[in-house]
């Protein structure tokens, strides 16, 4: 089962490079990645169980905690929230 | 068969459906991501993987984890998660919008551009 | 006080979650961190019960489990457009009012709304909330206002409290 799941997680990250290959803004290039990167934390943890190595999951809690600063980096250098600066 | 190994058993099959679920549904957002038309709707897709598949892996490695602590860590990525995949979605949403991106919408209506149309 | 005594046992106990070794060494010198992590956050003026909400932790669970309920049913609603089986998508943008007074429980709103497949909060003006849905449906039940009406449960909740 866990492999089977990784290899649906993986058939998920070629879909969502797709979308950021082809765009066509910016924004949706994002949003792929941010789903890749939702989807790494789930990879990180299944494949952690899937080898028997259950401190994996202390590396996926590190990355679901970059991800959210990584997509909001992201999006400020985009945009640049005048008001709150 | 004792009574622990019918709870081992339930957990195992409980758990196997729960992951199963949640790839299944991974597997359709980004599906989505691909099909859907226009940003706006992308990103409802980019809600289920981030929702249902998140949940559905997540809980189903706690309820198949062989300690409690395990299951506890894998609860606490699951919330901060749940946390951050509004917070980014909505940031992405604003930003596009802001920057003059327009959804197309049903009946080609415009948004309504200020509260209360 | 209490606010920071009730965040040091939080964090305490996040501590053990994720470090899994109770050696009275560990254990002594934890409590030193989350001492340290508490000085930082009081300097920071981030301590207050706007940022940590204990006396709303029943009531959000109770909410979690209701909104859970919920994010089932939006999920099988996109999964079934995205695979063609369902209603085509039919997207519709409108303002939803939102009747919560504090930051807290309006974020919390917002945030439930953008949680559930199906409707993003696109902008969060005073309070009204810009909604883009995947159908039209999806935008009518939230201007029906039940999600409204519980966050604001929780709302009214929070802010009687206070006094």
């Amino acid at each position: 089962m866990f492999a089977a799941v990784a290899v649906a997680l993986f058939v998920t990250f070629a879909l969502a490079l797709i979308r950021a290959i082809s765009g066509p803004t910016v924004f949706d290039r994002v949003l792929s990645l941010n789903v890749i990167g939702t989807k790494t934390i789930l990879l990180i943890a299944v494949l952690g169980f899937a080898t028997d190595r259950y401190d994996f999951i202390d590396i996926a809690l590190v990355y679901a905690v970059l991800n959210l600063i990584g997509t909001i980096a992201v999006l400020r250098y985009l945009v640049g929230d005048k008001e709150r600066s | 068969m004792t009574l622990p190994d019918i709870f081992d058993l339930a957990r195992l099959v409980v758990g196997d459906v729960l992951i199963g679920i949640g790839g299944l549904a991974a597997l359709v957002g980004a599906l989505g991501l691909v099909r859907l038309p226009d940003f706006y709707t992308r990103a409802h897709a980019s809600g289920v993987t981030d929702t249902a598949g998140a949940i559905g892996i997540l809980v189903g490695l706690a309820v198949l984890s062989p300690d409690i602590l395990t299951a506890v860590k894998l609860l606490i990525v699951l919330i901060v998660a749940l946390f951050a995949s509004p917070a980014s979605c909505h940031a992405l949403a604003r930003a596009a919008f802001r920057s003059g991106l327009r959804p197309s919408l049903h009946e080609d209506r415009p948004p309504p551009a200020v509260p209360g149309e | 006080m209490t606010q920071r005594l009730l965040l040091g046992a939080a964090f305490y106990f996040l501590w053990m979650g994720l470090s899994g070794h109770f050696s009275p060494f560990l254990l002594v010198t934890s409590i030193l961190s989350v001492v340290g992590v508490i000085l930082l956050l009081t300097r920071l003026g981030l301590v207050s019960r706007d940022y940590q909400p204990f006396s709303l932790v029943v009531a959000l669970v109770i909410y979690w489990r209701w909104l859970l309920v919920e994010i089932v049913k939006a999920n099988i609603d996109v999964i079934r457009c995205v695979l063609g089986l369902g209603k085509p998508p039919s997207p519709a943008m409108g303002w939803v009012h939102a009747s919560q007074k504090t930051d807290l429980c309006k974020t919390l709103y917002a945030n439930s709304i953008t949680l559930t497949p199906g409707t993003i909060t696109v902008l969060a003006e005073g309070d009204q909330f810009l909604i883009h849905a995947l159908h039209r449906e999806g935008l009518a039940s939230l201007q029906d206002g039940e999600m409204d009406r519980r966050c604001t449960v929780l709302d009214e909740n929070f802010r009687g409290k206070v006094a």
